[in-house]
């Protein structure tokens, strides 16, 4: 139809072809491009980091924090270390004061199960667990590539090929390297057992992942320790911040984390996004605080209910022991919510004071500005409701503080039909509530 | 590593995965500028600020078997402002009398009558004729229904017929 058209642009193809392309000079444009890009991250202290989805901040709020300094003495790490076999474990447990406490008490078994396929070896390194969690440590190493592998799935399995515990974080440790100048990764996964699992007898099974290929394993293990049991104490205390109730329903005290269970009044007219800094505090004021590298809490916002998951000190002997917390970030459950129209690009609806403005509205994404202070890393949304009341799940959102004040904040939609305006629930806001809860434990 | 692999990669975060990925795209980024900004300076300046926008970016990018001419859709924009600056505010008598890329008749012809089109249906036509992207990836990657975009296509050719039909007119004349 349009053939002398579509021949003269074929020849006009063939001249920008025929175009020499000044290929070192180019490489040197794309450096410097990519120099520039790095510096400005790193200058403005830039913490990004990316979620594939959102969607699991409603199931579980993951506090994605950096663990920049070593929390745990470097004694303490270091003697640790000095135990054979346990050199390549203690960077894995030194953010959690808990998990190094249960490895102090030899509540840690070492396993050392091997198996080596096609010059890749995955080492089950040990294992620690209770009645509700494991938690087991293990190394990748190749010993004949550079191919960096990845886990892509991680099962374990009962003898008769039954999962009996499902993953709930992973936490990468750092590279070690090994004979032959190998590098050896490590990492440890946090699993929870399905209800009722009693064996002691496991299979883990492993795939990994490179650029090019997958290793399947199968490792078997035998857990000899005895499952500490967990320490449940009813509280049932209701306390009030601000006019918000909060209800302290039970703490389970287990080897490898504490459960602080919690209530919150359907009646309350702030929703309560997070407890900045719940905590245990003994008499001598040492704390156990949220763990910082993992699953925070779970539970859902909207249920009025959640449970947040803080280090262990189940074996420390403590006298006196409170759960102590200040800070809840929180919002009016009437503004909480961003009324947006893709179409006009704007925002109608906002919290009062205004933080969100628009940085981009495109067809398939859109970039806003959140002003929030340093400290406030929380992923705002994951999903919309359409005019018709229709909920579609973002299919990926990104946060990255460009400057001290401001939060840049990205979110993609679904190759999805939807009509405007649509509405997205907030799951935080720079806004906190404040006040002083102490409840007795023991 | 391919392309697609490349781009997961690179999506995810991992800088070599970022560098090749730019690497393996330059050719065309470097022609599309080209096109666009008529010389190799201005083409190579736009190359490093398109290094720049894209590894700040890259993270929204939602898939990654287009992120190749999400990168060329990238250079578009960039060449599209410098041209813009450069006719707010300045009158750039040199850009006139520069030669580009070729003296070939076709080719200075082509480059008129694109001038004409509105800035979508030139990148339509860039992504199409010039990089070879199909309708089909084209109506994918911006959500836009097959048939629109062919339409769109349709109207960007009419209007670069009447414009070479005009142009033979007056050559007639």
């Amino acid at each position: 139809m349009f053939r002398d058209e579509e021949e003269k642009l074929e020849k006009w193809k063939d001249e920008i072809e025929k175009k020499e392309v000044p290929d070192i000079r180019l490489e040197q444009a794309i450096k410097d491009g990519f120099g520039r890009a790095k510096n400005v991250q790193s200058k403005n202290k830039r913490r990004y980091y990316k979620r594939s989805v959102w969607s699991v901040v409603v199931a579980a709020i993951l506090l994605l924090t950096f663990v920049t300094s070593i929390r745990v003495s470097p004694a303490f790490a270091s003697m640790i270390a000095s135990l054979p076999g346990m050199e390549k474990i203690v960077d894995l447990i030194q953010d959690d004061k808990g998990i190094s406490s249960v490895v102090a008490n030899e509540y840690y078994q070492e396993l050392n199960n091997s198996s080596e396929i096609d010059g890749v070896t995955f080492t089950l390194l040990g294992a620690i667990a209770d009645e509700q969690e494991m938690t087991i440590f293990y190394s990748i190493a190749n010993t004949e590539g550079e191919e960096r592998f990845r886990l892509a799935s991680l099962d374990v399995l009962d003898g008769e090929g039954n999962r009996v515990a499902r993953d709930t974080s992973t936490i990468p440790g750092s590279d070690f390297t090994s004979k032959g100048n190998n590098i050896e990764q490590t990492a440890r996964t946090n699993l929870k057992f399905e209800k009722g699992v009693t064996v002691n007898e496991f299979v883990l099974k492993v795939t990994l992942q490179a650029d090019k290929r997958s290793i399947d394993y199968e490792i078997p293990f035998t857990l000899a320790k005895e499952k500490m049991p967990t320490i449940r104490y009813p509280i049932n205390e209701t306390v009030s911040i601000e006019g918000q109730n909060i209800t302290i329903k039970q703490i389970e005290i287990s080897p490898i984390k504490v459960n602080v269970h919690i209530g919150l009044d359907p009646a309350n007219t702030k929703k309560i996004f997070r407890f900045e800094d719940l905590r245990l505090v003994d008499d001598k004021g040492e704390t156990w605080a949220i763990i910082t590298n993992g699953i925070a809490s779970s539970g859902s916002l909207d249920d009025d209910e959640v449970i947040y998951h803080l280090e262990s000190n189940y074996f420390e002997q403590v006298d006196g022991l409170s759960l102590v917390f200040n800070k809840l970030m929180a919002l009016d459950k009437v503004e909480a919510h961003l009324l947006i129209d893709t179409d006009k690009r704007v925002i109608l609806e906002q919290p009062a004071d205004q933080r969100y403005s628009v940085l981009q509205m495109k067809k398939g994404y859109f970039e806003f500005l959140l002003k929030a202070e340093k400290g406030y890393h929380t992923g705002p949304f994951n999903s919309f409701i359409d005019a018709e009341g229709k909920e579609i799940n973002f299919t990926s959102g990104g946060f990255s503080r460009s400057e001290d004040e401001t939060v840049e904040i990205t979110a993609s939609f679904p190759y999805e039909s939807f009509v405007n305006p649509i509405k997205l629930p907030l799951y935080g806001y720079p806004q906190w509530i404040e006040g002083d809860v102490k409840i007795k434990i023991k | 590593m391919t392309d697609l692999e490349l781009a997961v990669k690179a999506i995810a975060g991992d800088d070599d995965a970022f560098l090749l990925l730019m690497y393996a795209t330059k050719d065309a980024l470097f022609r599309t500028a080209l096109a666009y900004l008529k010389n190799e300076e201005d083409a190579l300046e736009a190359v490093q600020e398109v290094t720049f926008r894209a590894y700040e970016k890259i993270h929204s990018l939602r898939k990654p078997e287009y992120a190749k001419t999400w990168l060329i859709r990238i250079m578009m924009n960039y060449c599209r402002d410098v041209l813009h600056k450069q006719k707010q505010f300045t009158f750039n008598k040199e850009a006139l009398s520069q030669h580009g890329i070729s003296e070939n008749y076709t080719y200075l012809e082509v480059e008129e009558a694109l001038a004409q089109l509105t800035e979508a249906q030139r990148e339509l036509v860039h992504l199409k004729y010039l990089h070879d992207v199909k309708i089909k990836d084209i109506a994918d990657m911006t959500a836009t229904p097959e048939s629109t975009v062919k339409t769109r296509l349709y109207k960007a050719l009419k209007s670069l017929r009447s414009y070479f039909d005009e142009k033979g007119e007056v050559r007639r004349v």
